[in-house]
């Protein structure tokens, strides 16, 4: 049977994300602060789907951040974007969230951009003037929506005063991690896969804003593609909403306990042990709902009340440090050092899975599992030990991880060599990499670990 | 165009947009505290005055509107400047 004329036509006009090498249509969401970085995108991307670098605040551990926070992080970026570009190998794309709430909003957006990002999302406040600080046509925008209203009125403001649409859009429903972009009152304290106290689900948003992107398409013969998010964690879910619409999903939370996320051994040991009923929704000084897991730091925040914080970046545009219940910038930098006591743990909702370090292409096995790319290894912690081993020849057929994929053959390593210790998530090993790339400046240093 | 009928043309506007009660659109109404718009809101309402006035409003001087005396008044002067 021939495909219908909309499925024909979608699948010429499918946005650039799919003729610019998006193989598997999953995006690895940003997150930060320094969760999401180099080595995590460029993994994802390197298997043919979407890796996304965060910009919020990824020099925090460099020379100088003290002194020069906002010139240290857009250096840091650019080093993070390149490093995912050299490891993505020209597969997937590399992309790069820049919160609208930063302070430097402006400053990141250019940096990443001028590093050779190939996608920009926002979320976190309404991108409005974003196609004016991006030129380049072949640089995708994309914004984080909540709502068909928000999708509509972004994108009916960027026709306006830019001509130009969105190529493509995250739809994030209410069970997402991190911040979020409904009222307190729509979301439930529990994090329930209830959705919100309103009855609001990610479901109900996406088909609303599908609805809205069709009819876009039929008077404009524009076409949005739509990644679902916020508590996606199986197949099944996948497969409904890319059935109601969703060209793709978007995963965050099961990205944090893989051997390629920068989260220090403890957010991971954290994450892995949390259940469910440890997911809370608080409120975050960037002026929105965040959720987050349990942890000491907000217990005290809730006995205690406000943390003063002892000093100020001045990350936040919204943020008054002589107000704040507490600094997000100290206790996000706490969770990807691994200070467990000071530490804010973002997560999404339904953790319950998250039970074991994984690797990236698990993770996006478990969404996509008939991708070749992903497929070829059985989904266990043994492709690393095989990858040990140096067979990486399934990879570099689809994913071409080779020589220069450092992070994988350190972490494949540590995991080959201690097996299931708690200590070795290969945070630390890919974070002694990192360290030696900064200090002598060059990308080529993971080879030493071979 | 008058004072008046810009009034009259955004109230239609906000009754329309915001389902408020013409009654509670004055000069005075803020937005956001009294008309309870949000972020987005402001930024539809300001897209659908350019189109109903056939004018622009640049997004520095949008963050100066915060009333609807703000939005009739930047309107009288940008339609007298014409």
């Amino acid at each position: 049977m021939w495909p219908c004329a909309k499925d024909k036509k979608t699948v010429l006009e499918r946005a650039k994300i799919f003729a610019r090498g998006l193989k598997i249509p999953l995006l690895q969401g940003g997150m930060g602060v320094a969760i999401s970085l180099g080595v995590l995108a460029g993994t994802v991307a390197s298997f043919g789907a979407m890796g996304t670098v965060s910009a919020v605040i990824p020099g925090y551990d460099d020379p100088g951040y003290a002194r020069n926070p906002q010139a240290v992080n857009r250096t840091a970026l650019g080093r993070e974007v390149r490093r995912a570009l050299e490891i993505a190998d020209g597969n997937g794309v590399v992309a790069v969230n820049v919160m609208c709430a930063l302070t430097d909003y402006e400053g990141l957006v250019k940096a990443a951009v001028d590093a050779g990002a190939q996608a920009i999302v926002c979320g976190a406040g309404l991108p409005l003037g974003l196609p004016g600080l991006v030129e380049d046509p072949d640089v995708m925008l994309a914004p984080i929506v909540s709502s068909a209203r928000a999708a509509r009125v972004i994108s009916d403001k960027w026709q306006r005063n830019y001509e130009r649409r969105a190529d493509f859009m995250v739809v994030e429903g209410p069970l997402a991690g991190g911040h979020l972009g409904f009222k307190p009152a729509e979301l439930t304290a529990e994090g329930s896969a209830e959705g919100t106290a309103q009855g609001v689900t990610l479901t109900e948003i996406l088909t609303e804003v599908v609805a809205w992107r069709d009819d876009l398409e039929r008077e404009e013969g524009v076409y949005i593609p739509l990644f679902a998010a916020g508590g996606i964690r199986t197949a099944a879910e996948a497969a409904e909403l890319m059935a109601l619409g969703a060209d793709g999903i978007q995963v965050g939370t099961p990205f944090i306990a893989t051997v390629e996320s920068n989260a220090s051994a403890a957010f991971k040991e954290h994450l892995i042990a949390a259940s469910s009923a440890d997911v809370q929704v608080i409120q975050s000084p960037v002026g929105m709902p965040g959720r987050a897991l349990d942890s000491p730091l907000l217990r005290r925040i809730a006995t205690e009340g406000r943390q003063a914080p002892s000093r100020c970046y001045n990350c936040l545009k919204m943020c008054d440090p002589k107000t704040t219940l507490y600094c997000i910038q100290n206790a996000l930098v706490a969770a990807v050092r691994g200070d467990a006591d000071a530490a804010l743990f973002f997560s999404g909702s339904d953790i319950d899975g998250i039970d074991r370090i994984t690797t990236v292409r698990e993770v996006i096995a478990n969404f996509f599992p008939e991708e070749p790319a992903v497929s070829s290894f059985g989904a266990s912690a043994d492709n690393c030990v095989v990858r040990a081993a140096g067979s990486l020849d399934s990879a570099g057929s689809s994913g071409d991880l080779g020589d220069d994929s450092g992070t994988f053959v350190t972490s494949a390593d540590c995991i080959g060599n201690s097996a299931t210790s708690a200590d070795c998530t290969g945070t630390f090993a890919s974070n002694v990499a990192y360290d030696d790339a900064r200090e002598s400046g060059t990308d080529d240093n993971a080879r030493e670990f071979v | 165009m008058t004072k008046e009928t810009i009034l009259e043309n955004v109230r239609n506007i906000l009754v329309e947009q915001l389902g408020v009660d013409p009654e509670n659109v004055t000069m005075d109404s803020d937005f956001i505290d009294d008309l309870n718009a949000d972020s987005l809101d402001i930024v539809d309402l300001v897209m659908l005055m350019e189109e109903e006035f056939g004018i622009s409003i640049p997004d520095d001087e949008a963050e100066n509107i915060h009333t609807v005396g703000d939005a009739v008044n930047y309107i009288a002067s940008t339609k007298s400047g014409n």
